[in-house]
């Protein structure tokens, strides 16, 4: 009813101009990301990534009739703040889905308010199993990114690859770094790698050294480390402070989410041996899709080596995303948030920039990127990521 | 005559009452000003009970403040706005450990960033609603701390900030400002009132009680001050009387003197009309008889005058008549000109000196003060000129002087102008001072060095001098300084802690010398160099001088050779590493090599296999003497080579080493001379290793340049008086020789006498360099002589230490000094060898075989075989490097009983790859007995073992 009134409300203000009266009102998309804290880097990568999109849309007539466009607010990793938001968009009549941003602990905490104002969430960077796993029928969560169940397994590989027995965890202390406690110790259960030694840190903690001292102690031979840019900088540091830079880092991508590189300076980040998980790479993906999302970038943003684009998985998976809302929104022929989740269920085949989505989602998964799509990677003397292979 | 009244009653009449009403006055006068002084001294004292009050109550709120700001900070906390699943695990023990204030009662609350509580402590329906969301504007939005006190108490609230934005706030709230004050002790009654009168203070909770309102009517007698401060009003009174009771003893003291000065008045004034009207009167009837024979003009006086006075005045009418004539050449007058430090010149109308003072004639004498330069003067400054100063030469060798001239009219009796009086000041004195002060102010001005002079009387000590380099090296203007204060540190926005270090030396009036962070006024940093000078006039601290240096460049540079100096440590420690490493993996293939060539040349063996074995073990031997060569030259190139300093005997190392070359000269058909002269001497401290290695370097290159004759070996020890002995050495030989443009270069690394050298006697080239950097450590040298064709003499100086009265030291290995112990032939023990590398135990079972012999492969296989095996061991082999655990560990664990208290003395001989110095320590140090170094031979092995059972 209230849109209805909208429509008309729209349709009278508008009466003046004949053609703007006639087209249909655009869409939004909104994204809410932390686009000023802790991992900046990454929500800029994910916005850029829906602009390209939505420009490539609205260049080839928009979707039934309606131009798109984007609405972003800050949740600076604080999910009070984000749920606020999430409240806030819910009242526009004009949303069609809300795109997430880094941090899982955000994303779950909003969960509440999506379902309750029955919203499409667009996830393409949180990592937690449970924001898809979530318990809420109709399960509105979508998601494009590493799923941290299975990013247990490939980063207790790499340990075991490098022949390493005994490992070392550290984590966050929030949901995302439980998240992983029970992925990482499942596989390394699985794998048959010992955990001795299991550190927490806060967000915002600046000294690390008793815990570090703990697990150098332990025998570890490698540390898997799981957290944002400021702390994984912090847990770095302490390693080069402790003369145990040998000491192979496998990392999950929260340090890539935000400047990690800045905060350890290029000399420092040299000295580690340091790998982070991550799902594309313009010198990994290598199709039409991929090809047109980098001219694009260097067009729009900045005209830079493939390998220098910060965030790079964030740009991607936003990318995809709202390439598979537009197909469901198509093949559904309605904006209406239980007909679009359905035809998201049950999408073709679609070719997108990390990968041919064969499908995307179905009834019972709603993750799209799995353990073979992920790849371990490294920073090279410019303090950028380039896959493991490409390094050897 | 007498009809007039007498001085003395004149005098009584008019002075008396008259000195009365003045004495009256002044009382008065001084009693006001003391009432007046008083009253100030009484308001100040009370001001400044409030502003003791203000600043305490600040302190309270900005010290509880940043106490807040702190526990903001903590990780712990900010961590909590993000783990909204498990907060409630930690954040409220957290939350309830917190606290920030004196007060009991008190409400604390932790806020999301839209102002909901996370968690709370006393704070629903316990704060004022006027206080309960104020803060918010400022903290959540702004991102700044924020307080503030009223009438419903204080509160104060500071944000909790991610990426220096608020995300949160915690916030504190305390209802009675009674408990935030610590009391001072004080006479006033001190109150802090709200808005409407009740007191939230007092410091006399019985009198004033907090809560209740203040009556001002009934205090209105009270001397009382009041301010009005942050809406509050700060009151501090106290009674009238109580607060004068330190002037009013003043009234009774200043009556008395006034009353003593009455009498004295009247006593004085009586007595003083008493005794002029009597000398008045002699002095009359003086003048009277001396005048009295000379006539002269008359002048009468009024009628009232007294009698005296007119009496003198018709003596002197008289005496002027007479002093006329005497003119000025008066002797007191003339004195009291000399006395003038003033030039003084009397003129009259035509110019001539009629009077001249000792000044001039001072002056006079030694510059040019003539009549026409007095002239010309007086002519100048009668052209409306009020002064003249004119520069003088020295007629002879005085200094120049500047003299400043006026000119005044001498006037007679009738106001006539009758001659000029030229008056002059000697100004030089205050010219150099000027000079000195102009110097000074320029140096200071041009000074490449930031001066600021601040004004230590004055709070906050402004600044009242800078010099242009302040501005040029900070880039704030004279007049951004001028008046700012504590040095323009904030300003320039140096560290809080040192800021605290520099305030409280200003307040002590201590000097201060110390390099702060600071940033100019574009924002860029810079290395300020701080000296900050107290300045004392007559023991008054009045000023400051601070002295600043920019000193970055110095700064980074110190950085910078710091950094170097670190990268080189880590480069030496790298290459250290690397020699360990390298030392280790090539002798362990070597010793598998030797050990398998020892094994075959056990086997039966026809004579071609024979002379194959020994090729390969005389290539063998080789390889390892260039080995050692190569890593004894990379120790010493990496500063690694440590020599030893134990005592050991002298006269049995040269025997050992003459013995052992007789032999190579014997199968070579030449002849071995040894002359030992050690001035009666047995034992010395030294490095007994190294300089076998130099004897032997120098005795094994003379047998292998020489086909015939005599190799002679001469030693001779100095006893000096001090603590170092000279050991001087001869190689000298009748070998092939060497040509003389070659000499220099012998010593010089991978270099022999030329190219054929090498390919007709083999060899590294690195023995004579070694050898020589060996001598050299040892505090001496090496240096040769010799003839192409003739032979060769190298000549060795090394110091050695003194060792009287030692013995030779029981230390490891040290067993190769004597002759090898060799064991009995039926002698068996039972070994445990601990070694991982196969080819090693096969080879050491092997040496071993008269022994019963068990192997373990690393520490734990040897600890469980040691707990489980019934027999006991007699001796342990064990390897130092092995996975698991290595040799170290399991000896310590071993002498800690771990493998039973059977084995706690075990003889441990440590068999290891490393020859790194440093190992024989860390063997010593885990608790070994000995340590043979691989590749060792079945000889080395066997006698370990006998030496150890």
């Amino acid at each position: 009813m209230t849109r209805f009134l909208l429509i008309f409300l729209l349709t009278l203000t508008g009466a003046g101009s004949l053609a703007v009266a006639q087209e249909k009102a655009p869409l939004v998309l909104a994204l809410d990301a932390d686009l000023s804290a802790v991992a900046v880097e990454g929500g800029t990568a994910i916005r850029r990534g829906m602009e390209i999109a939505i420009a490539e849309v609205n260049n080839n007539g928009g979707v039934l009739g309606h131009q798109l466009s984007l609405v972003t607010t800050d949740h600076r990793g604080n999910p009070a703040r984000g749920v606020y938001n999430v409240e806030q968009l819910a009242k526009r009549q004009d949303l069609l889905a809300i795109f997430g941003g880094v941090h899982t602990p955000v994303a779950v905490a909003e969960l509440d308010a999506v379902h309750k104002n029955n919203l499409l969430f667009l996830s393409p960077w949180a990592a937690g199993t449970s924001l898809v796993d979530n318990h809420y029928t109709p399960n509105n969560v979508f998601r494009v990114s590493i799923r941290d169940e299975q990013a247990g397994e490939v980063l207790i590989k790499t340990a075991r690859e490098r022949g390493v027995k005994e490992i070392a965890l550290v984590l966050e202390r929030t949901g995302w770094g439980r998240s992983n406690l029970t992925s990482l110790s499942k596989a390394a259960e699985h794998q048959g790698l010992k955990i001795v030694s299991t550190q927490w840190i806060n967000w915002r903690q600046t000294d690390f050294t008793n815990e570090m001292s703990a697990i150098i102690q332990s025998g570890a031979g490698a540390i898997i480390l799981v957290s944002n840019a400021p702390e994984a900088a912090v847990v770095s540091k302490t390693l080069l402070k402790l003369e145990a830079a040998e000491m192979p880092l496998i990392a999950h991508w929260g340090l890539a989410g935000g400047d990690f590189v800045a905060e350890m300076g290029l000399t420092d980040l040299s000295k580690l041996d340091l790998s982070v998980i991550q799902t594309f790479s313009f010198l990994y993906q290598n199709n039409s899709r991929s090809a047109y999302l980098l001219k694009a970038y260097r067009e729009r943003y900045d005209d830079i080596a493939p390998q220098a684009i910060p965030a790079v998985v964030g740009l991607a998976h936003s990318y995809d995303l709202v390439h598979i809302l537009i197909a469901a929104v198509k093949k559904a022929g309605s904006v209406e948030a239980d007909a679009v989740r359905q035809a998201l269920e049950n999408l073709p085949v679609l070719q997108g920039a990390v990968k041919q989505y064969a499908p995307a989602f179905t009834e019972n998964m709603h993750d799209a990127l799995m353990a073979e799509d992920y790849f371990m990677a490294m920073f090279n003397e410019d303090g950028h990521l380039i896959p493991v292979s490409d390094i050897r | 005559m007498s009809t007039r009244p007498s001085l003395y009653t004149q005098l009584q009449q008019t002075i008396l009452p008259r000195l009365l009403v003045a004495l009256i006055a002044v009382s008065i006068i001084l009693c006001l000003c003391i009432f007046y002084v008083a009253q100030k001294q009484v308001a100040n004292e009370q001001r400044t009970y409030i502003s003791h009050l203000k600043a305490d109550l600040t302190f309270t709120l900005d010290s509880t403040q940043q106490l807040m700001e702190g526990i903001a900070a903590n990780d712990l906390l900010i961590n909590s706005f993000i783990d909204i699943q498990q907060r409630q695990n930690y954040l409220p023990i957290f939350f309830e450990s917190l606290r920030f204030t004196r007060a009991r009662s008190f409400s604390l609350g932790l806020f999301q960033f839209n102002g909901e509580p996370l968690i709370t402590n006393n704070w629903e329906g316990q704060v004022p609603a006027s206080m309960a969301n104020a803060w918010q504007e400022t903290v959540l939005n702004e991102s700044k701390p924020y307080n503030n006190i009223s009438g419903d108490g204080a509160i104060i609230a500071v944000p909790v900030l991610l990426a220096d934005s608020a995300e949160g706030a915690l916030v504190l709230h305390i209802p009675a400002l009674q408990a935030l004050i610590y009391q001072r002790d004080s006479d006033a009654n001190q109150l802090i009132l709200d808005n409407e009168g009740k007191i939230l203070y007092s410091n006399k909770p019985a009198m004033f009680r907090p809560g209740s309102l203040f009556d001002h009517a009934a205090y209105s007698g009270w001397e009382s001050e009041s301010e009005q401060w942050r809406g509050l009003t700060l009151i501090s009174q106290a009674p009238a009387l109580e607060a004068y009771s330190n002037v009013l003893w003043l009234i009774p003291a200043i009556l008395i003197t006034l009353a003593f000065a009455v009498i004295v008045s009247v006593y004085a004034s009586s007595h003083a009309a008493k005794l002029s009207a009597v000398t008045l009167r002699q002095l009359h009837d003086d003048i009277q008889r001396s005048t009295s024979r000379k006539k002269g003009g008359t002048s009468t006086g009024s009628e009232n005058e007294p009698a005296e006075l007119n009496e003198i005045r018709t003596a002197f009418n008289q005496l002027i008549i007479n002093l006329s004539t005497i003119s000025l050449s008066n002797r007191q007058f003339s004195n009291v000109l000399d006395s003038l430090e003033e030039i003084l010149v009397v003129q009259d109308e035509t110019g001539e000196n009629i009077l001249a003072n000792r000044a001039y004639k001072r002056y006079a004498l030694y510059y040019d003060l003539s009549d026409n330069t007095l002239r010309d003067i007086k002519a100048d400054l009668s052209a409306d000129k009020q002064s003249l100063t004119g520069h003088y030469a020295s007629l002879s060798d005085k200094r120049p002087v500047t003299l400043s001239w006026r000119v005044l009219p001498l006037i007679d009796d009738e106001r006539k102008q009758v001659g000029s009086i030229l008056v002059g000041n000697d100004l030089t004195q205050r010219r150099v001072l000027e000079n000195q002060i102009n110097v000074i102010s320029h140096a200071m001005k041009s000074a490449t060095v930031s001066i600021l002079i601040i004004d230590a009387q004055e709070a906050g000590f402004p600044a009242i001098y800078v010099n242009p380099h302040f501005s040029l090296v900070t880039g704030f203007d004279e007049d951004e300084v001028m008046g700012q204060t504590f040095l323009m540190l904030n300003q320039m926005k140096a560290e809080t802690s040192q800021l605290h270090k520099i305030k409280y030396a200003l307040r002590h009036g201590h000097a201060f010398d110390e390099m702060l962070i600071c940033h100019k006024k574009d924002g860029s940093v810079f290395y300020n160099q701080l000296i900050l000078t107290p300045v004392y006039t007559e023991d008054k601290l009045t000023h400051f001088v601070a002295f600043f240096q920019d000193v970055t460049d110095r700064e980074r540079t110190r950085q910078y050779l710091e950094d170097a100096r670190l990268k080189a440590e880590e480069s030496a420690r790298l290459k250290s590493g690397f020699l360990a490493s390298m030392s280790h993996e090539v002798r362990t293939p070597l010793h598998g090599v030797s050990g398998a060539l020892q094994l075959v040349n056990k086997t039966p063996l026809d004579s071609t296999q024979k002379r194959y074995v020994d090729l390969a073990k005389d290539s063998l031997k080789n390889l390892q003497h260039i080995v050692d060569d190569i890593l004894d030259f990379s120790k010493i190139e990496a500063g690694q080579l440590n020599l030893e300093a134990i005592p050991f005997n002298l006269e049995l190392l040269i025997k050992t080493i003459y013995d052992q070359f007789c032999i190579s000269c014997g199968e070579k058909g030449l002849t071995l001379k040894l002359e030992s002269d050690l001035n009666g001497q047995t034992m010395v401290t030294g490095d007994p290793v190294r300089l076998r290695q130099v004897l032997g370097n120098l005795l094994s290159n003379a047998v292998k340049f020489t086909s015939e004759g005599t190799i002679t070996l001469r030693l001779a020890l100095t006893v000096g008086d001090n603590q170092k002995w000279t050991l001087r050495g001869d190689v000298e030989d009748t070998g092939i020789g060497i040509a003389p443009e070659n000499l220099d270069s012998i010593f010089e690394v991978f270099s022999q006498e030329d190219v054929s050298t090498t390919r007709k006697f083999g060899g590294t080239g690195l023995g004579l360099s070694i050898s020589r950097q060996l001598c050299q450590l040892m505090g001496g040298d090496l240096t040769v002589t010799s003839e192409k064709g003739r032979g060769s003499c190298f000549s060795f100086v090394m110091l050695q230490g003194n060792a009287e009265g030692t013995q030779p030291a029981q230390s490891l290995n040290d067993s190769q000094a004597t002759a090898p112990l060799l064991p009995a032939k039926d002698f068996c023990a039972k070994i445990l060898i601990v070694e991982d590398n196969e080819i090693n135990q096969l080879i050491a079972r092997e040496h071993l075989s008269q022994h019963k012999t068990m192997t373990a492969r690393n520490g734990k296989e040897a600890l469980e075989a040691l707990n489980r095996m019934k027999l006991t061991f007699d001796v342990i082999l064990m390897d130092c490097h092995m996975p698991e655990m290595d040799g170290f560990e399991t000896t310590r664990r071993i002498r800690a009983g771990d493998a039973g208290e059977k084995y706690l003395n075990v003889p441990v001989i440590a068999l290891t790859a490393n020859a790194m110095k440093g190992d024989r320590e860390r063997c010593e140090a885990a608790g070994m007995d000995d340590y043979i170094s691989k590749p060792f031979s079945a000889e080395d092995l066997l006698s370990a073992v006998a030496r150890m059972c």
